[in-house]
């Protein structure tokens, strides 16, 4: 089923909603937690930038280049602004692995019941102090539409989320001195849906999103999407 | 004038929706017809719309009165479901209009479909 193109509505599911198939099941890695090729280059360029812009702002003050000045300090400050970015992500993805979820079973249909496993690692050291994972699953719509924005005669995009099932998992505790988190949770889909849905301007999503609190270390959320067609479990 | 007549209003992803068209234009008219199979949506947001399957029809100009066009339109086994939500709807229809220079209105007959 991985390898063919799911389209549950107007839109295909994204390819990297797709888990990877693994003899402990299918894996959805985070990608919001890794740290990619294009991180890196984007962080290049933005020092790079810096280092060009900089003295050019002195250069250009004392040309009396005005313009170029203020158009040099915007450069600066969306270079240092991406760069503080770039670096929290970094130093997160520095200090956690990647979050990931095992699944025995994709996509997956009404009524599905089995367990899935969480597993994250830290990197460098131990916890110090026990931490905590809590884990929910859930069901959102998500809408866009135009509004007339009230400054302008041109039209703002809105969108609005609602979330119309979920279930929260009691939150568990990572002992100290432990370097993996890894939490198993039994999932139930529920038999009467509802099912993933993906229109140009309407979804409906699953989620299973974990937030890590590690004293000491970081706190963050990981977030997986689901894919539940309308199929339902005889 | 177009009336869509269904086997069932109800039918299940992987299943033909099947039914008959009773076309009663006079004859000159229009010389052809459109039946599709279309979900679309309704709430909070834009619409959404897509046409999963359709069926031109000729309309014979020495038939009598009035013309019946049996159709089948299978529903894939991955298309939505109709849901109904809190911020969006996903509704089904069969819809019917005659080809003609000026967009006509459609005839429409809901239909619901269910998971398999």
């Amino acid at each position: 089923m991985t390898d063919q193109v799911i389209k549950l509505g107007s839109r295909k599911i994204e390819r990297y909603h797709f888990p990877q198939k693994h003899p402990e099941g299918y894996v959805l890695v985070d990608r919001e937690d890794v740290w990619t090729r294009t991180n890196t280059i984007l962080s290049v360029i933005f020092f790079l930038v810096l280092i060009l812009a900089i003295p050019g702002i002195g250069q250009a003050w004392f040309a009396g280049e005005l313009d170029l000045v203020l158009m040099l300090v915007v450069l600066c400050l969306g270079s240092v602004i991406g760069l503080g970015l770039l670096g929290r992500h970094w130093l997160k993805s520095n200090k956690l692995t990647p979050g990931e979820i095992f699944m025995p079973r994709f996509p997956l249909r009404f009524g599905e019941d089995f367990t899935l496993r969480y597993r994250r690692k830290l990197r460098h050291k131990q916890l110090a102090k026990p931490g905590q994972v809590q884990a929910t699953l859930l069901a959102f719509e998500q809408v866009t539409y135009s509004v007339q924005s009230s400054s302008s005669s041109s039209n703002d995009t809105r969108t609005e989320t609602a979330t119309v099932w979920q279930h929260q998992f009691p939150a568990q505790e990572v002992p100290a001195f432990a370097s993996e988190i890894e939490e198993t949770y039994h999932i139930q889909i529920p038999r009467q849906g509802p099912a993933s849905f993906e229109g140009q301007l309407n979804a409906v999503r699953w989620q299973f999103q974990v937030t890590v609190n590690l004293p000491g270390v970081t706190k963050d959320a990981s977030s997986f999407q689901l894919i539940v067609i309308p199929e339902v479990v005889t | 004038m177009i009336e869509i007549q269904l086997e069932r209003d109800t039918v299940r992803l992987g299943e033909t929706v099947t039914g008959k068209i009773i076309w009663s234009f006079p004859p000159a008219k229009f010389k052809e017809g459109i039946a599709k199979l279309v979900w679309y949506t309704e709430g909070r947001g834009g619409q959404d719309y897509e046409y999963v399957q359709q069926m031109r029809f000729d309309i014979d100009p020495d038939a009598g009165q009035p013309q019946i066009f049996p159709f089948a339109f299978p529903i894939p086994g991955l298309a939505p479901i109709s849901y109904d939500g809190k911020l969006l709807r996903v509704l089904w229809r069969v819809e019917v209009f005659p080809m003609a220079m000026i967009t006509m209105q459609s005839t429409q007959q809901p239909i619901k479909v269910l998971p398999r």
